[in-house]
């Protein structure tokens, strides 16, 4: 039982660090005076040409260590307007929202494993929504910044310079989602085994 | 579901009530209730050896197989 009011803590927490940072980006985001800048740190410019990393490479600090230094990437700083503010915190609020969402059915198992009913219906239906939600994160994940990097390139387009994203979720994730979809399934056989077990007399 | 069970039938016949036929068996009433109409999916064999002693019977008295 410690564990899982550990667990439920944890939960309370990450809810509560997950509002305050929406609410302080937001509130960031549109008292910035306009016209200032704000980092983005995803999407990223790619260098493409060798002639320009080379050049750049030319300028880095020599070292005799064993290491080479690439100058590939390139981070940036966008103006702030209506339509920049607007695209942050939309992608701010889904991703905040789906977070939210995920620890409320999270929290809802835990509250029923605590009451020792975790084998019921609503946790089935539960555990197969997390599931599913994690299992496609990756993919909204990828959507979110593609919506963001067409932004981005329809304002600005750059010689030997392309718009890539680093993708934190991927594959780990993925797996992750299908280990929970999975026990949802063993959920489901957990829930007939209760049954059989309480009609037993 | 193919098995019946006569338990309210012997019970009549030993004039015993429910109440008193579960605190025999160390069960709730309520579980003797889902034991009498059906609902239950097995039956332990220290429960039915205990009927089986309270009520002077045998398990094919209480339990019966029909074909659906």
């Amino acid at each position: 039982m410690n564990k899982l009011k550990i667990i439920q803590f944890i939960i309370g927490i990450t809810g509560i660090l997950i509002l305050t940072g929406m609410v302080v980006i937001i509130v960031v985001v549109l008292t910035t005076p306009k016209g200032a800048f704000l980092d983005v740190t995803e999407p990223h410019w790619e260098i493409t040409s060798e002639n320009l990393k080379e050049d750049i490479r030319s300028l880095l600090p020599a070292s005799d260590e064993p290491i080479i230094l690439h100058p590939d990437n390139i981070n940036m700083s966008l103006q702030t307007d209506a339509g920049f503010r607007i695209m942050n915190i939309a992608l701010m609020l889904i991703v905040a929202g789906y977070m939210i969402l995920i620890l409320q059915i999270f929290k809802n198992i835990v509250k029923d494993v605590r009451n020792r009913i975790p084998f019921n219906c609503n946790n089935i239906k539960r555990v197969n929504r997390i599931g599913l939600l994690v299992t496609v994160a990756p993919l909204v994940e990828w959507t979110l910044h593609t919506i963001m990097s067409l932004w981005i390139n329809s304002r600005f387009q750059f010689d030997s310079l392309k718009l890539e994203s680093n993708l934190a979720l991927g594959w780990p994730v993925l797996i992750l989602g299908l280990l929970i979809i999975v026990l949802g399934v063993a959920f489901e056989q957990g829930e007939k085994i209760q049954e059989e077990s309480e009609l037993t007399i | 579901m193919p098995i019946i069970v006569n338990l309210d039938v012997m019970m009549a016949k030993r004039k015993i009530r429910s109440k008193e036929l579960a605190e025999e068996l160390g069960i709730t009433e309520a579980n003797l209730s889902i034991l009498k109409t059906g609902k239950a999916k097995a039956i332990r064999f220290s429960t039915l050896e205990a009927i089986c002693k309270i009520l002077e019977c045998q398990p094919g008295d209480i339990l019966e197989f029909t074909h659906e």
